[in-house]
């Protein structure tokens, strides 16, 4: 049971790294200001688009709000693995890590999780200050179905979302494993990529096929249709199909995600990028 | 005592892909090291040092050749290897900066697999030994370069490996903390029977605690063995010359036969350099001393010198670090 000994301290260096910098509870409020801003933004843009047109709805409006809090939240830990290794090769620490017993994948699944806390704690405080400024600024708050049953419903969605960022994390982190130059602006790419392949802020079928075929099963698109079906249509069937698909889909993409850095981590080490420090 | 072999690598060649070719970082390298025991590789930078350290620690593969850990295959096992090294970089005062050393080294023992208790107690043993205990609860960023240091080599040592691989440990160090480094790193040696490979260009940090040492130059090893024994394959004659002025250019000496090699310290404030040169035969001395004042440049003393590791790396090198660096 080692494995989860080092999944655990991992997750705790990801925590400390997330919030220690600082005062944990001012960490945790400045970043829900990316969330929050993300989201009101969508918004606000869907708000005066659509009053313009007369097509405002709460449903639309709350159907944005709820795809661009997942988006949000998928997006804001699927990065980590990526940004960890490009940050401890940069620290020297990466390489004592590989040469650990404990696999450096541990590492990055641990850096995960404790990112998945930060990032479902910060994407929740954006949501409900987007809900609540949006209500006044469109007069009234939109009805959300809003219930012990909903909360644990969307926790779940999050939780059984894990394995899909995690597999995407890994992929990504193969990047990181051979990079020499680091692009820092790497998340904002890979929040882009998800809002518009998981149908956040529009269906998936708008876009052009054969995308349009390929973005609605990936992973993140059935857990933020999930989403809309418990908190806007109340809609229980399709709840649960979407998660099973979109949990499923998860763990191939997990599958996929592992042996794919597995085999970067040995050309790695072939061609000696692992200590390679990041420009 | 019975001794037992830890380390053993034979014939390690790496090349690296460079634009326009290839170049060969290490070749045919053959080396072994006893339980206990500390083996120094010496030579200048760019030498392959690191690049022996890379490959036999698991992070690099070598392009050919094989090495074996407490028996693993670095290149087949390399899960196995790591259980049992552990290396640490001068050069690298690796570690988390807002965190505290402690937590540091709490997150390494974790990813060695050793019970919380254990690793407290380990990290509180190793602390007093390396004499930072009260900046255990420092961040590493707050920490000076000496003790961050510190905390990096306690850090190679939390799992209690049975070879330990260290590249120039001491480098930029002042000299209380090295040698304090360098007496942990004896007494580790001798009382708990590690393997310590340490890849330095520093001679002293060498003769002070290395039972044998390998010269390693151009990525190919080119003498093995004690420091003693090195010094007594020195059939040739050091002298050091001191001189004035500093000379710009010695280059006159390489037409010279017989030196087989030298190098020069300046001591620009007396205005003065002290050259060290290996001959063939002491007779030649004169022939320098010669061709010294001939270029315009006075002899202020002249003596002959016990053999140093320097002079055992110019005699099988040509040149001094100094030189070979300024080269590379």
């Amino acid at each position: 049971m080692n494995f989860l000994r080092y999944i655990a301290s991992s997750m705790r260096i990801g925590i400390y790294h997330d919030l220690s910098w600082t005062n944990p509870m001012l960490s945790i409020m400045l970043r829900a200001v990316y969330p929050y801003s993300s989201i009101m933004t969508s918004c606000l843009i869907f708000t005066v688009g659509s009053k313009a047109a007369s097509k405002f709805t709460d449903v639309g409006l709350l159907y944005v709000m709820i795809g661009a809090f997942l988006y949000m939240h998928f997006a804001s830990y699927a990065w980590v693995p990526t940004l960890a290794i490009g940050e401890g090769k940069n620290l020297f620490v990466f390489q004592y890590i590989i040469i650990t017993k404990a696999s450096s994948k541990f590492y990055l699944a641990g850096r995960t999780f404790s990112s998945f806390v930060v990032s479902i704690l910060t994407a929740t405080i954006g949501f409900i200050l987007s809900y609540i400024t949006m209500g006044s600024i469109v007069g009234h708050f939109p009805q959300l179905s809003l219930g012990p049953y909903s909360v644990v419903s969307i926790f779940a969605i999050s939780l059984l979302n894990i394995p899909a960022s995690l597999g995407l994390g890994y992929i990504l982190a193969s990047y990181a494993l051979y990079a020499s130059k680091f692009e820092w602006a790497l998340p904002a790419y890979i929040a882009g990529m998800i809002m518009i392949l998981s149908g956040a802020l529009f269906p998936v079928t708008l876009l052009p096929y054969p995308v349009s075929f390929v973005a609605q099963y990936i992973p993140f698109t059935e857990f933020i249709r999930a989403a809309r079906d418990v908190l806007l249509y109340s809609n229980m069937s399709d709840f649960l199909l979407s998660i099973t698909t979109g949990f499923a889909g998860g763990l191939i993409l997990l599958l996929i995600g592992y042996f794919v850095y597995e085999y970067s981590e040995e050309k790695a080490r072939k061609v000696g990028a692992l200590d390679r420090r990041l420009a | 005592m019975a001794r037992n072999l830890k380390l053993v690598a034979e014939k390690i060649t790496r090349e690296f892909e460079v634009k326009g070719g290839r170049i060969t970082a290490l070749y045919n390298v053959n080396l072994s090291a006893w339980e206990g025991e500390v083996l120094g590789v010496l030579g200048p930078n760019g030498a392959g040092k690191t690049t022996l350290i890379r490959i036999l620690s698991t992070l690099l593969l070598p392009t050919s050749g094989s090495a074996k850990v407490m028996g693993f295959d670095v290149v087949k096992e390399p899960e196995k290897v790591r259980e049992v090294i552990n290396m640490a970089s001068g050069a690298e005062r690796s570690g988390y900066d807002f965190i505290s050393a402690r937590k540091n080294l709490w997150f390494f023992s974790q990813l060695y697999g050793i019970p919380g208790d254990e690793a407290n107690k380990r990290i509180e043993e190793l602390a007093e030994e390396l004499s930072f205990k009260e900046y255990l609860d420092s961040k590493f960023y707050s920490l000076s370069t000496g003790y961050r240091q510190r905390v990096t080599i306690a850090r190679a040592f939390i799992n209690r490996p049975s070879v330990v691989f260290l590249d120039e440990p001491t480098i930029g160090l002042d000299v209380m903390t090295a040698m304090s480094i360098r007496e942990f790193l004896k007494r580790k040696a001798r009382d708990e029977r590690i393997t310590i490979l340490l890849a330095t260009h520093n001679m002293p940090e060498v003769e002070a605690i290395c039972n044998r040492v390998a010269i390693i130059d151009k990525g190919r090893i080119i003498a093995e063995g004690t420091p003693e024994a090195l010094k007594n394959t020195l059939t040739l004659c050091a002298y050091a010359i001191e001189i004035k002025p500093i000379p710009v250019n010695l280059g006159f000496l390489e037409s010279v036969e017989g030196i087989k090699g030298y190098t020069m310290k300046a001591d620009s404030q007396r205005g003065t350099a002290t050259l060290q040169v290996v001959l063939e035969d002491e007779e030649l001395l004169e022939t320098v001393l010669f061709f010294l004042s001939k270029n315009g440049i006075r002899v202020l003393n002249t003596w002959r010198k016990e053999p140093t590791l320097e002079e055992v790396f110019v005699s099988y090198v040509g040149r001094g670090f100094g030189e070979r660096e300024s080269e590379s």
